[in-house]
């Protein structure tokens, strides 16, 4: 059933696996800190971090710049869509309806996905990568440069974000906000600019992580974003709901995992796998990694 | 007149498809699998009639069957959780259904040819209709009787008790659990009904477009599944009708003739409208004035005397009209669109003088909106005392 791999081939998925599993550990952050402080779902999440790495693509044609620079701007661009997104899709829509701001939210999705297809004419992008000449071989077992510092940028990013939740005036508001809106407002504290911050804040992670999508696939393309979708939701969900370091270990997990199906099986069955994955979660611990039990308030 | 019973066949199957989502919203569960349940129904049914030479009504409820078994399968892990956690799970079993017709390859030999799905290619003999001798008219008036027997049925289940305790456990399910209502068998119930409408549905869409593919069933088609209901409002079945028409027939098929503008149009529109109207059209048509629904009534027949005027003149009208619109890239049927509009504003002169105090009305609320998310206050600044 299992072909003819080679305990030196698993390792190598394994380990490749791990690696690129980082861009799905930080979708997956972003998915959770906004759920964390909303309560609420932003399908535009992966249309956000794709849109990023596109302009930021688009200051690379007009002049050279070094790759970092590049993955700069794509944060800093999804920083600024995911502003946009909360002003269009959440600011607005009262709160007591959250199938509308869900439905608004995939608009959004539908609508940066088509403005990519119609500025592109369709066509794949190529996305510039850092490292991608280096590897490090020990003997027939390799690991891949550009996959190394995509990992490597994926903790210095957690590691930033949980200074800012932990560190600073604005984290303890975010904080506190997701603890209780309500209470949070009492003590002064701005209730829509601190969810707007979140929004920019999930958005630089996004964009690194389109960035960092692009540069391991070496393309970025609109057809990215449903699979992003999906992938970064199961990773919340597999993590615990809102849960940030379980999102970053079900990130890692189901990059492995993803992996390993593709070096045992092939391409075309890959992603059953995930789901199956998925749904021997749901039925052994639905409440995911780190998931709190789900209580009434 | 093909074009207009393309479209009722298209209507019918997809508010089919959206009354299927609408049964599982109505519990407060929002589920993306009504793809993967209509892509079961569509290829067994197809498999049915093309493979082993079935009628399609028998063939219709097969399809709806299995796809009613399988929800009632998946419902019972899927359903342990709720909210954002029963999107992402039933997100991975359209996906995973997907992928599985993907691997699926069965095929047997008839006469000189093989039938079957054969994975990635597709299913591509479904040709029940063409070989029985219907008719589009046939096909559309099949339909859209199906169409409307689901609707009655999900109009009564509305109605009954059940709909009662489908409410009520979608408004509070804890509420619903302390007065005695068995929470997992009332939403595994409700998740394989979904699954049986879909199944259906399927089964009219494999046999309508007479050759299906994975690639049909995706997260999209779900997608639209729960926009319909969503979009026309949980009230009552009328709504998710209302809002096929308006996707399918205004923003698919109304709007072909802007080309690739038209799907940046699509997810602006949807945005805007959930902003307009967060609890979808039905709410706002019940808050318009008798005035106003005498004028949507008025302009809906209005368009559809139009249209068959056209159609039924033999053209000479369609020709004249085009005649007039020239090398514009329009065509009669989106002039009927455009008649529509402007015959509910230009009803009367009333009619459109009260647009003319509307718009201002619209703009300074919007502008106390945006004023209040600055953070200034919306009150209005005390009058002058002369």
């Amino acid at each position: 059933m299992f072909g003819d791999v080679s305990l030196l081939d698993l390792l190598q998925a394994i380990t490749d696996g791990l690696l690129f599993g980082a861009t799905y550990a930080i979708i997956g952050t972003g998915f959770a800190l906004i759920f964390g402080v909303m309560h609420k779902i932003n399908l535009a999440y992966a249309a956000t971090s794709i849109a990023g790495a596109y302009v930021s693509l688009a200051f690379a044609s007009l002049i050279p710049l070094p790759a970092i620079v590049v993955f700069l701007i794509a944060a800093l661009a999804s920083g600024a869509v995911g502003y946009l997104i909360y002003l269009t899709c959440f600011r607005f829509i009262p709160s007591a309806s959250p199938l509308a701001t869900l439905m608004a939210t995939v608009g959004m999705l539908i609508l940066i996905d088509e403005v990519i297809v119609h500025e592109t004419n369709g066509m794949p992008q190529p996305y510039p990568a850092l490292f991608d000449n280096v590897m490090i071989e020990i003997g027939n077992y390799g690991l891949r440069g550009d996959l190394l510092f995509i990992f490597g940028l994926s903790i210095v990013a957690t590691v930033a974000l949980v200074l800012f939740l932990y560190r600073t005036r604005l984290g303890v508001a975010t904080r506190a906000v997701a603890q209780q809106p309500v209470a949070a407002q009492l003590c002064g504290i701005s209730v829509p600019r601190t969810n707007g911050m979140t929004f920019i804040m999930s958005g630089l992670l996004g964009g690194l992580a389109g960035a960092m999508t692009g540069a391991a696939v070496g393309t970025l393309s609109p057809l990215l974003t449903l699979p992003i979708t999906i992938k970064g939701l199961i990773v919340t969900v597999i993590g615990g709901l809102g849960s940030i370091p379980g999102a970053i270990i079900a990130g890692l997990l189901v990059g492995m995992f993803e992996n390993v199906a593709l070096a045992l099986r092939d391409v075309q069955e890959r992603d059953l796998y995930v789901m199956l994955l998925l749904f021997l979660f749901l039925a052994v611990r639905p409440r995911g990694i780190f998931g709190k039990h789900s209580t009434r308030d | 007149m093909q074009f207009w019973y393309g479209l009722a066949q298209l209507v019918g199957v997809h508010t089919i498809l959206g009354l299927s989502a609408y049964v599982i919203l109505q519990t407060g569960q929002v589920s993306m699998a009504q793809a993967g349940f209509l892509a079961i129904g569509a290829y067994v049914s197809g498999m049915l009639t093309a493979m082993s030479g079935w009628h399609i009504v028998p063939a219709l409820l097969v399809g709806g069957v299995t796809a009613a078994v399988i929800a009632t399968i998946v419902g019972f892990p899927a359903l342990r959780v709720k909210g954002l956690m029963f999107v992402v799970a039933t997100i991975a079993f359209g996906e995973a259904v997907r992928l599985f017709w993907f691997n699926f390859t069965f095929q047997v030999k008839q006469g000189a040819e093989m039938v079957g799905p054969i994975g990635g290619e597709g299913f591509k003999q479904i040709r029940y209709f063409p070989a029985n001798g219907w008719t589009d008219l046939d096909r559309a008036i099949f339909i859209l009787a199906v169409m409307a027997i689901v609707m009655a049925g999900v109009w009564w289940l509305d109605r009954s008790r059940a709909g009662a305790v489908l409410r009520a456990v979608g408004e509070d399910d804890l509420a619903a659990q302390s007065v005695g209502v068995n929470l997992t068998a009332i939403k595994v119930t409700a998740f394989a009904i979904s699954g049986f409408i879909a199944g259906v549905g399927g089964a009219l869409y494999s046999h309508y477009t007479t050759h299906i593919e994975h690639l049909n069933f995706g997260v999209v088609l779900a997608t639209f599944a729960i926009a319909y209901p969503i979009v026309g409002g949980l009230h009552n079945v009328f709504g998710t009708l209302a809002a096929v028409i308006f996707i399918q027939g205004f923003l698919v098929e109304g709007l072909r003739f802007l080309g690739d503008w038209r799907n940046l149009l699509f997810g602006f529109l949807i945005v805007v409208a959930m902003n307009v109207s967060p609890r979808g059209f039905v709410s706002v048509y019940r808050e318009l004035s008798t005035y106003w629904r005498r004028r949507v009534y008025g302009g809906a027949i209005f368009v559809i005397v139009l249209i068959l005027a056209g159609e039924i003149m033999g053209g000479e009208i369609v020709a004249f009209v085009e005649g007039l619109l020239g090398d514009t890239g329009l065509e009669y049927n989106h002039m009927a669109w455009v008649a529509f509009l402007v015959v509910m504003a230009a009803w009367s002169w009333r009619g459109l003088a009260s647009l003319t105090r509307m718009i201002p009305a619209g703009l300074r609320r919007l502008a106390a909106v945006f004023r209040q998310s600055l953070g200034y206050s919306a009150a209005r600044r005390p009058r002058k005392v002369a």
